[in-house]
């Protein structure tokens, strides 16, 4: 499926978000590798503006998304929670196989 | 010294198992030999020991020193089914890299465990003041390639035909760097 200007617009604002809400929840924590990683996830945003087309920008936003999905881990992690895993969504994808599970 | 205050400390696995991870104790051999029975021969190729002897296994928990090396370990019920151990040089050009070793029971893998020790063992080299954690993995263990990876290390050479295991037959070895947060990259 090909994402148009509408859905990279609307991926990126809904990226922006969900960083925000890790960033107030992160707050309280004493996780320097999951700050670490939320920093690179906004530098990732960044890298791409709002209404930023392409491949690139969507590579980007992908790295945003990874980046996050490791500090939503952490966060899970320190408060003993069962890890996230995006195979848990694979309903949602389109696409055959999700990319990655738990393997270890 | 590295803060051991989170310890003990409870997770969740993907199966809902809860397991405790916690610093080795000299009481741990026992527990210790079990874990190390289990696992299959290419994760005992690193030892620089022969893990096989009771009395080498005894010795590790009973002279520990967790400034050089600190072993956590997981504990599913009564059993260890994981260990995640932080080698660390005190001194000399060395002393800002930890060495990450990570071994899974068998019977405990695609559960998120080893992603877990993972977690806490970049959480202790952050709290170490490390600036990169290494991993030695064998080219065969994918399934541990992968999910450092995943956790943002990244390989940093292969070695053709470089390490051997216990049989003689030769390995590639992955080398894997994670950069900390003190260097900021």
């Amino acid at each position: 499926m090909e994402a148009n200007s509408i859905d990279l617009r609307r991926a990126y604002h809904q990226l922006e978000r969900l960083l925000r809400d890790i960033a107030v929840a992160l707050e309280k924590e004493d996780v320097p590798a999951a700050r670490l990683d939320l920093g690179k996830a906004f530098d990732a945003l960044r890298a791409v503006g709002p209404g930023e087309e392409g491949p690139e920008a969507l590579r980007h936003l992908d790295h945003a998304l990874s980046y996050a999905h490791r500090v939503i881990g952490d966060l899970l992690h320190e408060k003993g929670l069962a890890p996230h895993s995006p195979a848990d969504f694979a309903g949602w994808f389109d696409a055959a196989e999700v990319p990655f599970r738990e393997d270890w | 010294m590295i803060p051991l205050d989170r310890y003990p400390k409870e997770i969740t696995l993907r199966d809902d198992a809860r397991a405790v991870l916690r610093p080795m104790r000299s009481g741990d051999a026992d527990g210790l030999w079990n874990f190390l029975r289990q696992l299959p021969e290419i994760d005992k190729s690193h030892f620089h020991e022969d893990v096989d002897r009771r009395e080498v296994v005894e010795r590790w928990a009973t002279s520990l020193d967790y400034d050089a090396a600190l072993p956590i370990l997981a504990i599913h019920g009564e059993r260890v089914v994981g260990s995640a151990t932080l080698f660390r040089n005190n001194t000399g050009w060395k002393q800002r890299i930890g060495i990450v070793r990570i071994l899974i029971s068998p019977d405990h893998r695609h559960l998120g465990l080893g992603t877990a020790m993972i977690r806490e063992i970049r959480h202790l080299g952050e709290k170490a003041g490390l600036n990169y954690l290494l991993a030695e993995v064998i080219e065969e263990q994918q399934a541990a390639v992968r999910a450092l990876e995943r956790m943002g290390f990244e390989k940093a050479v292969v070695y053709r035909n470089f390490v051997n295991d216990r049989k003689g037959d030769l390995h590639n070895l992955v080398v894997l760097l994670h950069p900390m947060s003190c260097l900021g990259i």
